[in-house]
């Protein structure tokens, strides 16, 4: 008991390139050697993937388009590059008429190659079942524009056609000509823009969120106050949204190695609080404190 | 699968790249640094050339020389111009003055705009945040479990704010117990939002280890056997 007390306290001093290369271990192992844990859809993506089949029908009914904004660059490529190309399987293989659009430079390239990629293995037509709007600058006043003159506002696409050329942009006028946005970004600030400027004539289409894990609490607010139809929370999000689309992506292949590192991280924490402890106590034993006494 | 070789030139430069900077785990070194500024000044360089080619070319140069479908000439397109190059006598002591106009044509339009956004925002959230107390439902407009969530996100949001209030002291214990009692809840969020971030760090590391396992090593072998 004496010696586990004291190794428990020794571990306070452990190096952490030793830490670095225990979870280095920790989430390679399972990709190389998968064990294939289940995946369970959260609500928030439930609700995203179900409001994303509606569009669908409003498309048939309505001629209403899907907006996707790729707000990423390589800083959080690991998180949204899953999501966005999550999301996109999903218009193409529904045929659900969509344009995809960036608002920061670094965004673009990403932009174009999930278009490229996810068109060859759906056939989907440039023009007609989705265009690329390619990086537009000005944020907020761009948004605010945007919603009130789509064609006027972005003229070209990213390959310098005139949008108006395009088959499937033919009855897209403003904002109410769009039925849903799904914004994908890692960026603060970002998603605000589309909650407080993308709407006109009371008119306010439905808005999806996919951010980094980081700010999962905070667009629990967004979803409850119904600003949100729902939203995917990180790479476990994406991964969540590949199982409801029914692929294995890269996403869900990488969810084995996060369960073992948090709980790797939950056990190190653990472990470390006991020795915390300890030391402590053994701090106050040896200098004669009482109970209470503060140090 | 077949492997192309400039395929394997990209993945191996994409490797030592990504290798070069958790060099920088075990200790600071030359190397790091090496591709740190590289990674800087390319990200820098793409930018500005993403920023030309995609806005600045199409929706200000072509419009003003005449170019691409514009029929001629517009001089109204150097007014903007100008402006935004006014920011530049910022760097100037004795004309930084004419700086300070575009500076306040855009602190107006920002405040504009901000005034906008916040209503827009806040305003459907602090309406959200009435929540209903019906313990015993009477039409199932709310269910039990909904009731008591909806307790606790109350009592949180009225515990928090009362920790938030600095213009009176915290005497009477009932404000005395809020506080204390938001204090710790605030403590439960920073503790979501920590496990939050871990779980965002983790992700980016394991992309970088699914492209040195699948990509690096698995193409490398593939290409040489």
């Amino acid at each position: 008991m004496e010696s586990l007390k004291k190794f428990l306290i020794k571990m306070q001093q452990l190096d952490r390139r030793i830490l670095y290369l225990l979870t280095a271990l920790c989430l390679a192992i399972p990709i190389i050697v998968p064990f294939g844990l289940p995946i369970y859809p959260s609500p928030p993506v439930e609700a995203f993937y179900a409001k994303v089949e509606e569009t669908k029908k409003i498309q048939e009914d309505q001629g209403k388009i899907v907006v996707i904004v790729m707000d990423w660059g390589p800083s959080t490529k690991a998180e949204n590059y899953p999501q966005s190309e999550a999301i996109v399987r999903h218009l193409m293989r529904n045929k659900i008429k969509f344009a995809g659009l960036t608002l920061i430079p670094q965004g673009a390239g990403s932009l174009r190659e999930i278009l490229d990629k996810c068109a060859k293995d759906y056939n989907a037509v440039y023009g007609v079942d989705y265009c690329n709007w390619g990086y537009q600058q000005g944020l907020a006043i761009f948004v605010k524009q945007l919603a009130r003159d789509i064609p006027g506002t972005i003229k070209k696409d990213a390959d310098g056609r005139p949008i108006t050329s395009l088959p499937m942009m033919k009855g897209v006028y403003s904002v109410e000509n769009v039925s849903m946005v799904a914004e994908m970004t890692g960026l603060v600030g970002i998603f605000n823009i589309w909650v407080q400027f993308f709407q006109g004539g009371g008119y306010k289409p439905m808005l999806g969120h996919g951010c980094t894990a980081i700010s999962i609490p905070e667009q629990y607010i967004y979803w409850d106050a119904g600003q949100t139809v729902g939203f995917m929370g990180g790479m476990a999000g994406a991964a969540e949204y590949e199982k409801l689309i029914g692929r294995v992506d890269n996403a869900s292949r990488a969810m084995d190695s996060l369960t073992v590192a948090q709980l790797m991280a939950i056990f190190l924490i653990f472990l470390g609080n006991i020795g915390f402890l300890l030391k402590r106590k053994e701090q106050k034993t040896k200098s004669g404190m009482g109970r209470g006494a503060k140090i | 699968m077949s492997v192309d070789m400039w395929d394997i030139v990209g993945i191996w430069l994409g490797a030592i790249c990504t290798l070069a900077i958790y060099s920088f785990l075990y200790k600071e070194n030359p190397f790091y640094r090496v591709f740190e500024y590289m990674f800087t000044g390319m990200a820098i360089g793409y930018g500005i050339v993403i920023f030309w080619f995609s806005f600045m070319l199409p929706q200000w140069w072509q419009p003003l020389t005449g170019q691409e479908g514009h029929k001629e000439f517009n001089f109204l397109w150097l007014f903007p111009f100008f402006l935004g190059f006014l920011y530049y006598f910022i760097y100037s002591k004795k004309r930084a003055w004419l700086a300070k106009i575009v500076i306040g044509f855009s602190l107006g339009i920002g405040m504009g705009m901000t005034f906008q956004g916040v209503v827009t925002e806040l305003m459907p959230q602090i309406a959200a945040s009435f929540k209903s107390f019906n313990i015993v439902p009477m039409d199932n407009s709310v269910t039990i479990w909904e009731s008591v969530t909806n307790i606790v996100f109350v009592l949180t949001l009225l515990c928090v704010m009362v920790y938030f209030f600095f213009s009176f002291e915290h005497e009477h214990p009932v404000i005395q117990r809020s506080a204390t009692t938001g204090r710790w809840l605030l403590m439960v969020s920073f503790g979501a939002f920590f496990g939050s971030t871990v779980m965002a760090r983790m992700s980016l590391l394991i992309e970088r280890l699914q492209f040195l396992i699948e990509e690096w090593v698995k193409k490398s072998i593939l290409f040489m056997g």
